[in-house]
């Protein structure tokens, strides 16, 4: 035991971090997807459709989207440990709020307007800022780590909020939920997670020490660091990446939500199909962990726009593959760049702006992925109901994520980047050695 | 309302209600009721959650340690 705990003290505090808040993301979005086990559960006690149901899930995601730039400022001034507890507990509250609610139109409300606000406080823009400023050399496969845990949550919790449904009813599964924010999101977050390497006295990625010249050249800051985030608006690499994100969140939106009814439409079973989406996320947790590894050792924007031509020809697939073979092309070609473009793009930008203003520009570019998606999952279903296909929305997809792919590739990374004017310093250094 | 949006409705994320389903189905083959499986898993967050404190506070106690050092 107690070599155990000498070599714990060996692992860089950063990761404890990781894993804490992994954890945390993966209650968090367990519950959050669990909304969809307890809609014929609304059904039946308020006497509503499914459509007034649907008011309160599209409020809530606009609301999340519409939020993330604020809270990436709250962070940026009072620091994420601060803003994931009052994050956590909020939520918590609106959780215990909709255990209570006597009818649709307070659905709406605590659901739609509370929890989606409230949670925006532990979402992964707050998470992934945090995680930016205790990494550099590993902020890649660190933040690769803290987003498995978010892939996980839909499908190891859900089914669990399902049974937990069955055998005590909705109301005490949604009390449930309270008490994981209680006793487990709530102190891991108090007892684990501190601003910066700087408050414990450490520095990003346990590399070095303060004092040290190594870590003096790697505090270079980027050519770009902004101290005002309306400065990221005037320069070409935040509209490179936001760009590229917003077809991101179209490519994920509509697959996520359209992928099994495809199956369906092309007379593949929905089993298969549902089947098919298992695979797709088991891959993309592998994948995940694989492109985080990578990110750490070539340039991040090589693999950034790789991940976007990939996912094309996922999409490609679909089309141009038989039913039954585009089905699970797709599942592992498309799986493989599923999330992997999220711990890369929030990279890309605490390595060009800087960690001073992560929080917001971060929480930008996740706006626009959000909003994007949304409205473009709403366009694929009315051109599904128009035309009877999804080639056509599939084939639009191929282009967008072709042009996101160049557009990832134009990104002048080894010029803005941080990770590279360390390099610069050091060759100068060893030019003048 | 488009219908499709009430079909988002259901995912609210990656989870399909057809997925969904084929995971309980075969859930149900090991755990019947489900109580088990909640019983479980109740038991894994709670263990996680402590060990994951217990670790990362025993890391933080030994840093300040270090430093007063």
């Amino acid at each position: 035991m107690g070599s155990l705990f000498k070599k714990t003290s060996n692992i860089f505090y950063g990761w404890y971090i990781v894993f804490g808040l992994a954890f945390v993301t993966f209650l968090d979005m367990g519950a959050r997807q669990s909304f969809g086990v307890f809609v014929h559960e609304w059904e039946l006690e308020f006497s509503t459709s499914v459509s007034s149901i649907s008011i309160a899930a599209s409020i809530g995601l606009v609301v999340a989207g519409l939020a993330a730039p604020f809270y990436g400022a709250l962070i940026d001034r009072f620091g994420s440990r601060v803003i994931l507890l009052f994050g956590a507990a909020l939520t918590g509250f609106g959780y215990l709020l909709l255990s209570m609610i006597p009818n649709v139109f307070f659905l709406a409300f605590v659901w739609g307007c509370i929890i989606s606000l409230t949670a925006g406080g532990i979402s992964i823009t707050v998470v992934t800022v945090t995680i930016a400023r205790w990494f550099d050399k590993f902020r890649g496969i660190a933040m690769s780590v803290l987003l498995s845990g978010a892939a996980l949550g839909g499908l190891i919790l859900v089914p669990f909020s399902s049974y937990l449904t069955d055998i005590v009813g909705w109301r005490f599964t949604v009390v449930g939920f309270v008490l994981l924010y209680g006793l487990v999101a709530i102190p891991i977050i108090w007892n684990l997670v501190q601003n910066s390497p700087a408050s414990l006295g450490l520095v990003p990625d346990g590399i070095g020490n303060k004092d040290s010249e190594e870590t003096v050249s790697r505090a270079m800051p980027p050519p770009l660091e902004v101290k005002k985030w309306r400065s990221a608006l005037h320069s070409l690499p935040f509209w490179q990446l936001s760009m590229a994100y917003v077809v991101c969140g179209v490519s994920t939106s509509i697959i996520s939500v359209h992928y099994v009814r495809w199956a369906i439409s092309e007379g593949i079973s929905s089993t298969q199909g549902a089947l098919a989406f298992g695979v797709l996320a088991g891959v993309n947790g592998a994948v995940l962990l694989l492109v985080g590894w990578l990110s750490d050792r070539i340039e991040r924007r090589v693999l950034l726009g790789t991940v976007y031509g990939i996912r094309a020809i996922g999409f490609l697939c679909l089309v141009i593959l038989p039913p039954a073979w585009g089905l699970w092309t797709f599942a592992i070609v498309g799986g493989g760049s599923w999330l992997s473009s999220v711990p890369l793009t929030s990279s890309l930008t605490a390595d060009i702006y800087g960690l001073k203003q992560v929080g917001t520009l971060t929480g930008l570019t996740n706006c626009a992925h959000a909003l994007g998606g949304g409205a473009c999952v709403w366009i694929a279903g009315t051109v599904f109901d128009a035309t009877g296909s999804y080639d056509n929305v599939f084939l639009g997809v191929v282009i967008g994520l072709v042009v996101a792919m160049f557009i990832a590739w134009s990104v002048q990374e080894k010029r803005f980047s941080g990770r590279y004017q360390i390099a610069d310093t050091e060759l100068t250094g060893a030019a003048a050695n | 309302m488009p219908p499709l949006i009430d079909y988002r409705l259901h995912h609210e994320g990656p989870i399909d209600p057809t997925l969904l389903s084929w995971i309980r189905s075969i859930l149900d083959q090991f755990f019947g009721s489900g109580l088990i499986f909640v019983i479980i898993l109740s038991l894994l967050i709670l263990i996680v959650t402590f060990g994951i404190i217990f670790l990362g506070r025993r890391a933080k106690n030994q840093i300040n340690e270090n430093h007063s050092e």
